[in-house]
């Protein structure tokens, strides 16, 4: 099975992500997203499966701030 | 050309495709490694291909300093030139110490979808179902932020 994800973060304007993945993503776990390090806070199914492909809905936040560019 | 099967089995605009379409579809392209913060596609410009993402991330910049979401490995983008042959939307930049992409030609794309019929209507259906998802990630994104005020 593999996992699309959508991942979108908490809190200060950050961009989310789209990532495909080959392990389902973890409540707690850590995750880089550009140069941002998140830990998820919350998994949710977001589309019914098709074929071997799983939607998910992640919501995260940041372990860091973002440094301004 | 020697894109692994293996990302291409996790990879949107693939799915549904046997390993052979698969791999002569992937072979209409050419890989290219991009490095932190490198343009790759710039707003404004002529879309004449679509890329997906082998290794690394990318992020989705309509306007500067602005980044809208950030695109992993098995992610296309740049297909909405090649449906409706309009300008870039939005400069994509490598959001990683390097990305690997697979750039597909867009005519090359249709004229597998053409040949291939079957595989095309796949390929149309992978794409209509990945710009569905985006969408609802925007969405997502969207209400999330105005429920934090």
């Amino acid at each position: 099975m593999f996992y699309k994800v959508s991942y979108v973060i908490t809190g200060d304007r950050q961009p989310g992500a789209i990532l495909n993945q080959k392990e389902a993503p973890q409540m707690g776990a850590e995750i880089q997203i550009g140069a941002t390090r998140c830990q998820i806070m919350e998994v949710k199914n977001l589309l019914p499966p098709q074929g071997d492909f799983a939607y998910l809905h992640v919501t995260c936040q940041a372990l860091e701030p973002i440094a301004e560019e | 050309m020697s894109v692994k099967l293996e990302v291409l089995s996790h990879t949107d605009l693939f799915i549904g495709l046997s390993k052979e379409q698969a791999l002569n579809l992937a072979a209409c392209g050419e890989e290219e490694i991009y490095h932190q913060d490198e343009v790759i596609m710039q707003r404004g410009e002529r879309g004449e291909n679509i890329c997906i993402v082998l290794t690394g991330q990318i992020k989705v910049e309509p306007e500067e300093g602005y980044d809208l979401v950030i695109l992993g490995a098995g992610q296309g983008f740049g297909e909405m030139s090649i449906l409706d042959a309009g300008p870039r939307s939005a400069t994509i930049r490598c959001a990683t110490p390097e990305a690997k992409l697979l750039r597909i030609p867009g005519p090359a794309l249709l004229a597998f979808c053409e040949e291939h019929c079957c595989a095309g209507y796949q390929i149309m259906y992978n794409l209509a179902r990945d710009l569905t998802f985006k969408l609802r990630h925007r969405n997502l994104d969207i209400y999330s932020a105005n429920q934090e005020g």
